[in-house]
C-alpha cells in the first residue's frame, strides 16, 4: 500500500515559488508517494503568531487544522512553517476543543527532507546535478525540527554534485518573517554576512529547506550583483532525477 | 522593606502559606573514578595547563628545601606565610604582612584534579592575603589530599558539621583578564605567578 | 513601534553597524566563545550537566521564599546584617546610608550586574563617596561613562587604543598601547585604592541557602581584594541568585565557568561565610547583604518564571546573530543581549523597552545554548504577545492581521488576494525582480530585490493538473 502525503505549500510557496511545489510534488510521485493538495490551505499563521497577533494567528491555524483533518502525513516545503504546525499549534489551541487535532496534525507534520529520510526511509536517489553546492540550514528546521542531517544526506545521493558545508551555518539569514520589515538595517547586516559566507565557500548552488529564507538570500545576492544559482532542494531533486 | 512582608512576595503562588522544608535535588553526572596516578598525572597536567609551575617533593622538607631554592633564585628577601607554615631554614624572611611580600606560601586542605584546582581554607591564621596579595604565590598540597573533582570537594563540606570557615578560596591558576581587548593578561589584582608543591606523603 | 524610543533604537544600532573596527571585536568575539564552548561539549556530557543545573534552578526558584528565608537567617546568625530590598530604591538606600553613616571616602566594587541595574554608583557618589569599578572591564567602561556591552565581558566592545587612551586620562601620562602594560598600571592604581578603601561592594553569583555564603566566581582576583581588604564589605544580590546547599554548586560550576569564559574553572572561586571572627589574621569586619527583588517576585509564578533561572554565563550573547550586528549598548539597559531583551521588560515594563522583544529575528539560538535552558525566544514570543495584548499593536498592523486572518478561513478570498497582489505588483517588476516597491515591500527593497510574483499560483496549476480537484 502506498504512502499518502498532502503538500503544505505554504503561503509564500504558493504565490511566489510555485516551481519548489510542483518539484516537491514530482519527488515525492517519483517516490512512490501519492501526493494531495488541499485546496483549503493559504497560510498556517506563522506571520500573525510571530508578530504578537494570537487570536489571529490562531484563526488562521484553525483553518489549517480544517484543511487537513484528512491528511495522512503533511509535506512542507518550508521548515519554518512545518515547525508552526508542530511546535506551536499545539500550545496555541491548550485547553480548546481544537487541542486533539491540533496534536495530531503536529505528529503528522514532516518538513520536505525530513519526510524523505525518516519516513520513506531514502537511502538512494537517481539523481545528478553537477554543481559545488552550499547548503543554508533554516533556524526553525534546524533548531525546532531538529532536522540537520536530512538534507545533507540527501545532498551526498545526487551524482556529481560537490558539497560543501558553510561557515557559521547555525546562524540565522536575518529573515525572521516580519523582522526583516520592522528591523530592515539588522535584518541587511545579517544577510550580509550570511552572503560573504556562501560566496566564500566558491559554491556555484545554494540550497535551502525554506523558500523565505532563500527569498532574503537570493534577494540580497541578486542585490549585490551576483547570480549565483539559489534553490530548494526539492527543485535540485527533481531536475536532476533521471528519466 | 520588612523581612516578612520581603519574603511572602517570594511563595508561589504570592501569598500563599509557607510550605514544609523542601527536599533539594541531587543531581549527579557520574564519571568513572580516577586511579590514583590517572589522578595526579591529571592535577598536574591541569596546572600546567594553566600555566602553573608544578613539582612532587618526596616529603614535606624535600617541599620546603624547593621553595628555599625558589626564593634564593629570585632573591626574595619577604615570604608571608601562616606561622604554623614556618620553618626555620630561612627564618629572616617571614613576614606577617602579606602586602608588601614577594612570595605568599598557603597550604591548601585539598587539590582538585579534573580542573587543576587547589582549596584553601582561611580563617585564623591562615589569612586570605597570603594568596592573593604578593605577585607570586605557592601552595604545599599533599598528594592523599588529591580529590578527582570539584562535588566531591563541595560533597565533603556540605557534610561538615560545624560551621565552615568564614572564607574558602577555590584557586586555578594565576590572576587573570582578557578585558583588554581580548588579550589574556595575567597577574591583574592576584598573584601572576603560582607554584604548586604536590607532597607525596601525609605529615 | 515608532516614536522616540524606537528612533532612539535605530540611532543605537545605526552607531553599532556603522563602526566597522567595533563589527570585527564582535564577530571576533563570538567565534572565539563558540570555539570555546564547542570543546567543552566534547569534554563534557554537556546535557547531562544542563539537566542538573536545570533541576537546581527550577527547585530553589519554586521555593525561593523558604531559601531567601534560610538564607538570611543563615548570614545574620553569622553576624551579618541582611537587608530586604523591595525595589531599586529601597537597595540604593540602605548602602548609601551605609556609606554615610561609616563616613566612607572610598568605595571599591567588583563586579555587579545587579548594582547597574539598581543604579547604585551615582547613589553613592551623591552620598560623598568615590566609586571605584574593580573588574577592568567594568573600570574601562565607567571610565568611558558608558554601560557594560557584555554582561561577562564588560568592555569587549573597547580596542587596545581606546583603552591605552582612558588609562592614559587616568595615569595623567601617555601610556603604552599594550594590554601587559595598562594591566600593570591597572594594578599599582587600584592595589591602592584597594588597601585604601572604606567599604568593598561585590555582587554575587551564588548565595548558598544552607550555610548562609556568599559565592563569587572571578578571574582577575578583584573579587576577593574588595572582600578582604576593606573593613566592611556589601553583597548586593538579586533574590533568585541562590542555591539551597553547597553540593547544589557542582553543575553550576561545572557549566559557568565553560558558558561564560570557555574554560573548565574560574581563577577564583570564592565561598565567604559571615565577617571576619575572632582570631582571624584579615577579612572585613562587617558584612552586609542588600537583597533585591525589584521586580523579580513578580515574575515569580507567571510563564516567565524560568527567566529566574539564569546563572548569566553570557553565552546567549555569544550565540545571537542579532547582538553579533548590534552589540551590546543598543538594547540600552544593564542586561543586553537576548537575557536582557527579555528581562529588562519584564523588570522595566515593556513599556520601557517597546522594541526590545521584536529585535529578534527568533532563530532560537539563544534558547539552544542557555545553559539554564530557559526559552528566550518563546519568551520573546510571549512578550509580543503580551504588547499585543496591551494595545501595543499599530492600527496598520492589528487591522492587517485582522484581515490576513478573515482570508486564511476563506481560501477564494486568499486566491483572489494573490492576484490582486499579483496585478498591483507587476508595475514594479523589471527584469525578473523587484528593486524598488511602495510601503513595506520598500522596506524591503531597499536593500534585497524581491522576487516576481509568479504567473499562476500553485493552486492554479494544480487545478489546471486536476481537473477534479483534491
Amino acid at each position: 500500500m502506498s504512502v499518502r502525503a498532502s503538500l503544505m505549500v505554504t503561503c509564500l510557496g504558493d504565490a511566489l515559488f510555485p516551481r519548489v511545489g510542483v518539484a516537491a510534488v514530482r519527488v515525492l510521485e517519483a517516490l512512490g508517494v501519492r501526493v494531495d493538495f488541499p485546496r483549503a490551505q493559504t497560510c498556517c499563521g506563522q506571520p500573525a503568531f510571530n508578530s504578537g497577533y494570537r487570536d489571529d494567528a490562531r484563526r488562521a491555524a484553525r483553518a489549517y487544522l480544517r484543511a487537513f483533518a484528512g491528511s495522512e502525513h503533511v509535506v512542507s516545503i518550508s521548515g519554518s512553517c512545518a515547525a508552526m504546525v508542530r511546535d506551536k499549534y499545539p500550545a496555541l489551541f491548550e485547553g480548546r476543543p481544537e487541542a486533539h487535532e491540533a496534536r495530531a496534525l503536529a505528529a503528522r507534520t514532516f518538513e520536505l527532507s525530513e519526510f524523505l529520510v525518516d519516513v520513506l526511509r531514502v537511502d538512494d536517489l537517481p539523481v545528478t546535478r553537477h554543481a559545488r553546492a552550499t547548503l543554508h540550514h533554516s533556524c526553525h528546521t534546524r533548531r525546532t525540527l531538529g532536522v540537520v542531517e536530512q538534507p545533507e544526506r540527501l545532498l551526498g545521493m545526487v551524482e556529481g554534485l560537490q558539497y560543501v558545508p558553510l561557515p557559521r551555518a547555525q546562524d540565522c539569514c536575518g529573515f525572521g518573517g516580519t523582522f526583516a520589515v520592522t528591523m530592515p538595517v539588522i535584518s541587511t547586516a545579517m544577510v550580509d554576512e550570511k552572503v560573504d559566507h556562501i560566496l566564500g565557500t566558491g559554491a556555484d548552488l545554494v540550497v535551502g529547506l525554506d523558500m523565505s529564507c532563500l527569498m532574503n538570500i537570493e534577494g540580497r545576492l541578486r542585490r549585490r550583483g551576483s547570480a549565483l544559482e539559489v534553490r530548494h532542494l526539492a527543485e535540485v531533486l527533481a531536475q536532476g532525477w533521471a528519466r | 522593606m520588612n523581612r516578612a512582608a520581603f519574603l511572602a512576595r517570594l511563595r508561589r503562588p504570592p501569598g500563599a502559606d509557607q510550605r514544609g522544608v523542601p527536599v533539594a535535588p541531587r543531581p549527579r553526572v557520574q564519571r568513572p573514578p580516577l586511579g590514583d596516578a590517572q589522578r595526579l598525572s591529571l592535577f598536574a597536567a591541569r596546572l600546567k595547563a594553566l600555566g602553573v609551575v608544578v613539582e612532587e617533593s618526596a616529603t614535606l622538607d624535600a617541599a620546603r628545601l624547593a621553595v628555599e631554592r625558589l626564593c634564593d633564585a629570585r632573591g626574595w628577601a619577604r615570604i608571608a606565610c601562616a606561622p604554623s607554615l614556618r620553618w626555620p631554614g630561612i627564618r629572616d624572611r617571614w613576614v606577617e604582612d602579606a602586602r608588601d611580600a614577594q612570595f605568599g606560601l598557603s597550604a591548601a586542605a585539598c587539590g582538585v584534579a579534573g580542573t587543576g584546582t587547589v582549596v584553601l581554607r582561611h580563617g585564623g591564621a591562615a589569612r586570605r592575603g597570603y594568596s592573593l596579595l604578593p605577585p607570586v604565590t605557592g601552595f604545599f598540597v599533599y598528594r592523599p589530599d588529591i580529590v578527582d573533582s570539584l562535588g566531591d570537594v563541595l560533597r565533603t563540606l556540605a557534610a561538615e558539621t560545624t560551621a565552615l570557615p568564614p572564607c574558602i578560596t577555590f584557586v586555578s591558576g594565576p590572576s587573570n583578564t582578557a578585558d583588554i581587548a581580548g588579550v589574556r593578561c595575567v597577574g591583574v589584582h592576584g598573584p601572576g605567578e603560582v607554584f604548586v608543591w604536590v607532597i607525596a606523603c601525609g605529615e | 513601534m515608532t516614536g522616540a524610543s524606537r528612533e532612539a533604537f535605530d540611532r543605537r544600532v545605526d552607531s553599532a553597524l556603522g563602526d566597522p573596527v567595533l563589527q570585527e571585536v564582535i564577530s571576533s568575539g563570538q567565534d572565539y566563545m563558540q570555539a570555546l564552548q564547542e570543546q567543552a561539549k566534547a569534554e563534557l556530557d554537556w546535557p547531562a550537566w544542563l539537566d542538573a543545573v536545570e533541576a537546581v534552578r527550577s527547585h530553589t526558584i519554586a521555593h525561593l521564599d523558604f531559601y531567601a528565608a534560610q538564607f538570611a537567617d543563615n548570614v545574620e546568625r553569622l553576624g551579618g546584617r541582611v537587608c530586604f530590598a523591595a525595589d531599586a530604591a529601597e537597595a540604593r538606600e540602605y548602602v548609601a546610608a551605609l556609606v554615610k553613616r561609616k563616613g566612607a571616602k572610598l568605595v571599591v566594587k567588583s563586579k555587579s550586574m545587579v548594582s547597574e541595574e539598581i543604579g547604585l554608583n551615582r547613589a553613592l557618589e551623591e552620598a560623598g563617596a568615590e566609586v571605584v569599578e574593580t573588574d577592568l572591564g567594568e573600570l574601562i567602561v565607567q571610565l568611558a561613562g558608558e554601560r557594560p556591552f557584555h554582561i561577562v565581558a564588560p568592555a569587549a566592545h573597547k580596542s587596545l587604543a581606546q583603552i591605552r587612551d582612558l588609562f592614559s586620562t587616568m595615569a595623567g601620562e601617555e601610556l603604552a598601547a599594550d594590554a601587559g602594560v595598562l594591566t600593570t598600571f591597572a594594578r599599582h592604581v587600584l592595589r591602592e585604592k584597594f588597601l585604601t578603601a572604606d567599604i568593598g561592594i561585590s555582587g554575587c553569583n551564588f548565595g548558598v541557602a544552607a550555610t548562609g555564603t556568599v559565592v563569587l566566581v572571578t578571574n582577575e582576583g578583584n573579587g576577593r581584594m574588595t572582600t578582604t581588604l576593606p573593613q566592611t564589605h556589601v553583597v548586593v544580590m538579586g533574590v533568585e541568585r541562590l542555591v539551597p546547599d553547597l553540593q547544589s554548586l557542582e553543575p553550576i560550576l561545572a557549566v559557568l565557568p565553560w558558558a561564560g569564559a570557555g574554560e573548565r574553572i574560574t581563577a577564583y572561586v570564592t565561598a565567604i561565610t559571615g565577617p571576619r571572627r575572632p582570631g582571624d589574621g584579615d577579612g572585613p569586619e562587617e558584612l552586609h547583604v542588600v537583597l533585591v527583588d525589584n521586580g523579580r517576585s513578580s515574575i515569580l509564578g507567571s510563564k516567565y518564571e524560568k527567566i529566574l533561572h539564569c546563572i548569566r554565563c553570557g553565552a546567549c550573547l555569544d550565540a545571537c546573530p542579532v547582538y553579533r550586528k548590534i552589540g551590546g549598548h543598543a538594547y540600552d539597559c544593564a542586561y543586553p543581549g537576548p537575557i536582557g531583551a527579555v528581562l529588562s521588560p519584564l523588570l522595566d515594563g515593556l513599556e520601557r523597552h517597546p522594541e526590545l522583544p521584536f529585535a529578534s529575528s527568533l532563530c532560537g539560538a539563544c534558547s539552544e545554548v542557555c545553559s539554564a535552558r530557559i526559552p528566550l525566544a518563546d519568551y520573546l514570543l510571549e512578550l509580543r504577545a503580551d504588547a499585543v495584548a496591551a494595545g501595543g499593536g499599530s492600527a496598520s498592523w492589528t487591522a492587517g492581521f485582522r484581515g490576513f486572518a478573515e482570508a486564511t478561513r476563506r481560501p477564494r478570498a486568499w486566491a483572489l488576494g494573490e492576484r490582486v497582489a499579483k496585478v498591483a505588483l507587476r508595475p514594479f517588476e523589471r527584469h525578473g525582480s523587484v528593486r524598488w516597491g511602495p510601503g513595506l515591500l520598500g522596506l524591503w527593497t531597499r536593500s534585497r530585490d524581491f522576487p516576481p510574483w509568479a504567473r499562476r499560483s500553485f493552486r492554479e496549476l494544480w487545478r489546471s493538473r486536476r481537473p477534479s480537484g483534491s
